[in-house]
């Protein structure tokens, strides 16, 4: 493509280039896949009980039929879906509200909204535990001095708002990076397509469902498809607020606590290759909907 | 119609402040709470004088210093490493043509769509067989599954980006690979490589479940291990001052990289999504 071979003999130099990192990638990837899809086919030992050699469907069996790895599913669905639509939304009306902002101040406003997605989420978890505090947190206390509280809500522990207290943190660490990418994207726009648009008379919302959502499209949803794939994965802030509380449990928390608390690497691998299949069924799911549109306008 | 205008001026104002508000306050609200013990805890005043007591105490002790060290050696290695093996191998992707090349590009993509628990099993009987459990090692190894593929994939898009008329000039006049790739494009691609090693350097040093699993003593935790386990040291009292002042302390070293270096992590993260 970019270069013309002079002879048919076989290039061994972009090999060369590329062996170092495709051996070390293999040696941290594929060996410890393998050996997952491995460890999820065989039995692990229980308690006294030796493990039953050879390949067997025990553990998927016993996850089809576990409490806590479905509610883990639906922690983990609901977290992703309504942390990915809010960040989602709100990042693309703040980069909009950042465009009219002049170069140099949009580019000190852009630092400062970047900076939650620089906090460790460990540190978020943990901050937002604390303000959240059912007796001393500022967030009750404020609810309550402006009267739309009685008295404090313990909201990390109320299963209820478990889910919820995720996507607000996640809301506020993630959504400046959907801010970010929307941003580039509506810089791709060409300018006098608006002005075109304004002098034909269409309206700001007319303006923004046919010519900025279309054009912006293409950016946003793959942007939408990475923070889609990253909150499926969710781990640090079920770990850090619920620790092993199943029902604050997300996915890949209740896969490592499988293999660390419960010693079970076994079920661990099968829970794990479980947690694939839904993030690709969510992500088929994604790509279906993004194809709709298209059929819409098209029939 | 003047009227309006201005109130969508006013509008945007409200909306902007509010937004700077949701993203600042609870840094804020961690700053005045690490200057706070004791009973003044309970407070929920928004202002408070600074008291460095917290962190007298969280930098007094040698737990927070190990941390420190082991993230620094951590985010450090694991940066080094991945843009060591990630230089050659996206200059060879983004540059060179040779078959197997778009199969090589597809496996990083998969590699990088790969949840860490995924080979969560696997890496830890292959990190405890490798005798590194417990050890730093084990997550700088640990890390290299997220960070080789996405230093490789961000560069590659950086390479190809070159014209391709310089390297075929460069290769007329005689030049070697290995002088193409160190005097020419490396100098040409440097923006996108501190792009990638900021990130790099970013992601590690928030990493939270390998440096979890794969330790179990103080020796080689990292700070968002650290951060994350701290419990309360008497029943009867908070630890929420020491503990936001740690935060704050680990906290420190991602905004500074935002603030001064904005502009480079914005273009690599763009990058990623739109190449």
């Amino acid at each position: 493509m970019l270069t013309v071979p002079l002879s048919k003999r076989f290039d061994w130099r972009p090999w060369a280039l590329v062996a170092p990192a495709l051996i070390v990638l293999m040696t941290v990837t594929a060996i410890p896949f393998a050996r997952t899809i491995w460890l999820a086919f065989h039995d692990d030992p229980h308690g006294f009980m030796q493990a039953q050699p050879g390949w067997s469907l025990t553990n998927f069996r016993v996850l089809l039929q576990d409490r806590a790895w479905w509610t883990a599913v639906s922690t983990t669905l609901l977290f992703a879906a309504g942390a990915v639509i809010s960040e989602t939304c709100a990042g693309l009306a703040i980069a909009m509200l950042l465009q009219g902002y002049s170069l140099k101040l949009r580019g000190i406003l852009l630092a400062i909204i970047l900076l939650p997605w620089a906090v460790p989420s460990v540190v978020a978890a943990r901050l937002w535990n604390w303000m959240l505090n059912d007796q001393y947190g500022i967030i009750n206390a404020m609810l309550v001095r402006l009267g739309l509280l009685h008295q404090g809500v313990a909201w990390i522990t109320h299963p209820r708002s478990m889910v919820a207290v995720m996507i607000a943190i996640d809301f506020w660490q993630a959504t400046p990076f959907m801010a970010l990418l929307s941003l580039a994207g509506l810089q791709s726009i060409p300018t006098d397509v608006f002005e075109a648009a304004k002098l034909d008379g269409a309206s700001p919302w007319q303006r923004f469902i046919s010519i900025t959502l279309p054009l912006v499209a293409p950016v946003l949803s793959i942007a939408v498809l990475f923070r889609l794939l990253d909150a499926l994965r969710m781990f640090d802030l079920a770990s850090v607020l619920y620790g092993t509380d199943m029902s604050g449990m997300t996915l890949s928390a209740f896969v490592q606590s499988q293999i660390v608390q419960f010693g079970a690497p076994g079920y661990g691998a099968a829970s794990a290759l479980g947690t694939l299949g839904i993030i690709a069924l969510a992500a088929a799911l994604y790509g279906v909907c993004l194809k709709i549109p298209g059929w819409i306008r098209s029939s | 119609m003047r009227l309006t205008t201005e109130m969508l001026v006013t509008g945007r104002l409200v909306a902007m402040a509010f937004i700077i508000l949701h993203t600042l306050f609870p840094l804020y609200w961690a700053l005045v709470t690490s200057f706070r013990h004791g009973t003044t805890l309970f407070s929920t005043a928004l202002f408070t004088f600074p008291d460095l007591e917290n962190y007298r105490k969280v930098l007094g002790g040698p737990e927070l210093w190990r941390e420190t060290f082991n993230s620094v050696l951590c985010a450090g290695s694991v940066t080094l490493l991945s843009l060591l093996l990630g230089i050659p191998a996206a200059y060879a992707l983004g540059q060179m043509s040779f078959p197997g090349r778009r199969l090589v590009l597809g496996l990083l993509l998969l590699c990088s769509m790969l949840p860490q628990i995924a080979i969560l099993s696997g890496l830890f009987e292959l990190i405890s067989a490798m005798g590194l459990y417990d050890h730093v090692e084990s997550i700088i190894f640990a890390d290299l599954f997220f960070a080789l593929p996405f230093t490789i994939w961000l560069l590659t898009g950086f390479f190809r980006d070159l014209p391709p008329e310089l390297d075929d000039a460069a290769k007329l006049d005689g030049c070697s690979l290995m002088r193409r790739i160190f005097s020419i494009h490396l100098l040409l691609v440097w923006p996108g490589i501190a792009a990638t090693g900021l990130l790099n350097i970013m992601t590690c040093w928030n990493e939270f479940l390998f440096a979890l699993t794969f330790t179990l003593n103080d020796s080689a935790r990292t700070l968002p291990v650290g951060i994350g386990l701290t419990s309360a040291p008497g029943r009867f009292e908070l630890p929420f001052g020491t503990i936001m002042a740690a935060s704050l302390l680990a906290t420190l070293p991602p905004i500074l990289l935002v603030l001064f270096f904005q502009n480079r992590i914005a273009s690599g993260l763009t990058a990623g999504a739109v190449k």
